[in-house]
């Protein structure tokens, strides 16, 4: 038989041109990997795969007829060789060949006789390959298989800083150093410090037993910072040798900057583009300066804008007349990346919601941030809030600073919930020392006017309890509905403030936009249209300020992909390691949890800083509750002689000796191997083994290198600096504080 | 009094506090709960075996777990065609490695990474606009936990369909 014979499969039931894709889902499904043959009567028309229903996702598959999606069905003769039937696949673009019996006497074209698909070329191939191929697949969800020094917080971190090492810099006082090493993955470690979701402490190792806490990561870095900024320092980043190209990034805010700095250090020129008077986004428009130093983050900003970005502010890119068009920018540049978050307030279209004081919570903090007092602001008068998130909470703690009588925030959720919420609970919590009002369980029905037309009150419908998704936290859609024949709850109002919600408003064509108004891209910032790149709040919906740092990292590196950047033949390398030993005992059970103190509420009327800066002693303190899970045993193999004594002190029972020929117990459930040692032949006098640590439990107190009889354990780290952020030379630090090195 | 339509309630809420709905389902919703990849150190009849047994079209290519591009399936059968790889049939006795050809000399970027809680409607179209056939799912702390390709499209439009 045949090579091309031996491979093909029956051609089997198919469907017709006139068939609806919806139809033929099923037997599409089932048939996969192989496409099914399409029929016109009885002739075969073409083949028809799974990629049709891809193509279609988001159409009406009842609407959308075979004959129109299917591939063409290219023929060749079972006679020929695998090599010509593939080639005849291919010429054709399509994924299947349709084979053909030998053509007869009385006929020149023969029968179809079956169909060899890709997936059937795949698979003949895949016969070569014996069991032991040096292949590799991995499955369930987290079992990755990598035995990697990486410590919990630091891989729960979005931009992966090395917070072992900073806090362990912190605890011995090496401030400076501490701050450098912030930087190597965060641009922002100020604002980060004060106001960053920390999912670092989330997984941090501290805080897994039950009655433990986490360190206090998120403070100690704002401490480094304070410190460097106190005594006025300055990262003065080497830039690489020009490359020749240049890119555009449409938007100054983290994400932004973020990846103008990673390509500037990298040689390339960048353009960056804002259409606000000053960069930042929303770090300086929308978050308002009692929530963090402004003067530190112009500071940061500073020393990013000095690499010799160029900054092209009040430059809106867009369709406007007076706008920079984003297909000029296409043109002009070798890439163009996207980020111009989310920064339109949404204004709940109910009746009344068109008033003039009516405004949302985004235009709100943009006027303040201006330092100007917002239009239609009511001083000693009462203001509604409708929301009851972190923008909302901003909104309401702004109003009552900027002195208004009576502040109410008014949202779906219940109000025990918002004030318990791990990210906005602390600011609710915080406003309402100083007067804040809340309701919640209700839902905005109407802005009411008074004979004036102007706002006089807001009604709300009273909620039946709603139900919450238990993974995202929140309010499941279906479970929302008013109690019927209750009476509506009004506030009255001088000024209403919606933070309800953002909206992308889209720098046009040839920008893909997704259903939900958001711009289409994947991961790395790829938008499918050339040259195009897009990252941060606009492709990902509201999120968090460090997740917009790790979008322009992310896009940084698709661009230098894109732009051809030979990453290896740079010289760099994927991961970059420095082994550091540690010697330092740890006290990290003596102290407790403590976070900065706040501000007193009365003196919490006006715009300073709210959250206090701490000691050394207290940054110490906190630094030193880090169990430095980074830092792992070093086993000399040459001196060990698995006594077993480590495996005995250790209070953690995370150590397994294992030595070969004895019956010991391996209770640790550890799989790291982190000694191999051999004394000779087993069988004649010697011993060999193993020890394992299972780094779940251990928590680096070190009582096994203290009890080690022969001294062969030590403990180090391994600097472990990812370059899907960045990597640079060490910065030089300047001594005087240059100006904003803004143009 | 009765209940205001759903259209007249959502008027009313914040869209981004709402949770994913079965219809629009995030990415984490309908993934292959597996990552199937290859080094680029893999021979290409390794991949085509790995494609082979897994429905793939497009695999992606890890390096100490970091996504660093893909292998389409149309290369390999181009590699077919030029001789570099060849069919030697399903005798699995021990032979000589059949192709110098590596999973590194096929490899194309940018390979589709799209996050966990990533709403299906989105990714779907931005991974039909770039022409690919697979996305690779990453966690937030960028490490790969599943894929998305036609086939879990399928399922998912299947069971959205038995359910009405």
């Amino acid at each position: 038989m045949a090579d091309l014979e031996r491979l093909a499969a029956p051609l089997g039931l198919g469907c017709y041109t006139e068939d609806h894709l919806a139809d033929v889902l099923a037997h599409l499904r089932a048939e996969h990997p192989l496409p099914l043959v399409v029929y016109r009567g009885s002739e075969v028309a073409g083949t028809v795969d799974l990629d049709a229903v891809v193509a279609h996702f988001g159409s009406d598959l009842n609407t959308v007829r075979v004959g129109e999606v299917m591939q063409a069905a290219p023929r060749c003769d079972s006679g020929e060789t695998v090599a010509t039937g593939a080639q005849t696949m291919r010429q054709a673009g399509s994924s299947a060949v349709v084979l053909t019996t030998p053509a007869g006497v009385f006929s020149r074209v023969g029968e179809p006789a079956g169909l060899v698909a890709q997936a059937q070329f795949l698979a003949a191939i895949a016969e070569n390959v014996v069991d032991k191929a040096p292949m590799k697949m991995l499955a369930g969800h987290r079992d990755m298989g990598f035995n990697v020094p990486i410590s919990p917080c630091q891989r729960n971190c979005p931009i992966k800083q090395d917070i072992a090492t900073y806090i362990d810099y912190v605890s011995q006082g090496r401030y400076i150093d501490s701050w450098m090493v912030i930087h190597e993955t965060n641009p922002f470690p100020s604002v980060l410090g004060r106001i960053c979701n920390h999912p670092c402490e989330t997984d941090c190792k501290r805080g897994w037993d039950p009655g433990e806490e986490p360190v206090t990561i998120r403070s100690i870095k704002r401490f480094s910072t304070d410190f460097a900024f106190k005594q006025g320092l300055w990262i003065d980043y080497k830039t690489k040798a020009p490359k020749g190209k240049k890119v555009a990034v449409v938007g100054a805010g983290p994400a932004g900057l973020t990846c103008a700095l990673d390509l500037r250090v990298q040689g390339y020129e960048v353009d960056l583009y804002e259409r606000e008077s000053k960069v930042g986004g929303l770090l300086t428009t929308s978050i308002p300066p009692f929530r963090f130093d402004h003067a530190q983050l112009e500071w940061e900003i500073g020393m990013i804008l000095a690499t010799g970005i160029e900054v092209h502010t009040d430059s809106n890119i867009g369709e406007g007349p007076a706008d920079v068009k984003l297909t000029d920018l296409l043109k002009d540049h070798d890439a163009v990346f996207v980020t111009v978050g989310m920064m339109k307030g949404r204004i709940l279209p109910i009746p009344g919601s068109d008033l003039p004081q009516v405004t949302d919570a985004m235009s709100f903090l943009r006027e303040v941030s201006y330092d100007r007092v917002p239009e239609h602001f009511p001083v000693d008068g009462k203001v509604v809030v409708v929301g009851g998130g972190a923008i909302a909470s901003d909104a309401c703690n702004t109003s009552i600073k900027l002195g208004a009588g009576e502040v109410w925030m008014v949202a779906v959720e219940p109000a025990e919930r918002i004030a318990n919420d791990p990210i906005v609970g602390r600011e609710v919590h915080e406003a309402r020392e100083i007067g804040l009002k809340m309701k919640g369980g209700v839902i905005v029905k109407e802005v009411n006017a008074d004979d004036k037309g102007n706002v006089a009150s807001v009604s709300f419908a009273p909620l039946q309890p709603a139900a919450f998704d238990p993974i995202s936290g929140k309010i499941i859609f279906a479970s929302v509905k008013e109690v019927e024949g209750a009476e509506r709850w009004t506030a009255a109002a001088d000024l209403v403030i919606f933070a309800s919600g953002q909206i992308m408003e889209s720098p046009g064509e040839p920008m893909p936009l997704t259903p939900r108004g958001l711009i289409a891209a994947d991961r790395g910032g790829h938008t499918g249209v050339a040259k195009l790149f897009a990252g941060g709040d606009c492709v990902e919906g509201p999120s968090f300020i460090v997740n917009a740092v790790a979008w322009g990292h992310r896009v940084a590196r698709s661009i230098r992909e894109f732009l051809h950047e030979d990453m290896e033949a740079a010289g760099e390398r994927l991961y970059q390691t420095v082994v550091e030993r540690t010697d330092d005992h740890r006290q990290s059970e003596t102290f407790a949890r403590t976070e900065p103190a706040i501000l007193e509420a009365s003196k919490r009327y006006d715009m300073s800083e709210m959250e206090l800066p701490w000691s050394d002693r207290e940054a110490i303190v906190q630094a030193i509750r880090c169990f430095q899970c980074d830092s792992v045993h070093h086993y000399d193999q040459n001196v060990c002689v698995l006594c077993g004594a480590c495996d005995d002190v250790c209070p953690e029972k995370a150590i397994d000796v294992v030595v070969f020929g004895e019956d010991r117990e391996r209770s640790s459930g550890g799989e790291t191997v982190v000694c191999q040692t051999s004394g000779g032949d087993p069988n004649g006098g010697g011993y060999a083994g193993q020890i394992f640590i299972n780094y779940d439990r251990c928590t680096n107190c070190r009582i096994c290198e203290d009890h080690c009889p022969v001294n062969c354990i030590t403990f180090e780290r391994v600097r472990f600096v990812d370059d899907t952020m960045r990597v640079v030379e060490r910065p030089v630090i300047k001594v005087e504080i240059p100006l904003v090195a803004a143009r | 009094m009765t209940q205001p339509s759903p259209a007249a309630l959502a008027d009313s809420i914040d869209p981004d506090r709402l949770a994913p709905v079965p219809e629009d389902p995030t990415v984490a919703d309908v993934m292959r709960d597996e990552v199937v990849f290859c080094l680029p150190s893999t021979p290409i009849d390794a991949v085509a075996k790995l494609m082979a047994d897994n429905d793939l079209v497009e695999i992606p290519v890890l390096l100490d777990r970091r996504p660093v591009g893909f292998v389409a399936a149309g290369d390999i059968v181009d590699r077919l065609i030029d001789g570099d790889v060849v069919v030697t049939g399903s005798d699995f006795a021990m032979r000589p490695p059949v192709t110098k050809v590596l999973a590194s000399d096929l490899m194309r970027t940018p390979l589709v990474l799209v996050d966990e809680a990533q709403r299906l409607t989105e990714v779907v179209p931005a991974m039909r606009g770039q022409g690919r056939h697979l996305m690779l799912v990453m966690h937030d702390d960028e490490r790969p936990v599943g894929m998305v390709t036609a086939r879990e499209i399928a399922d998912f439009l299947l069971a959205r369909a038995a359910h009405g």
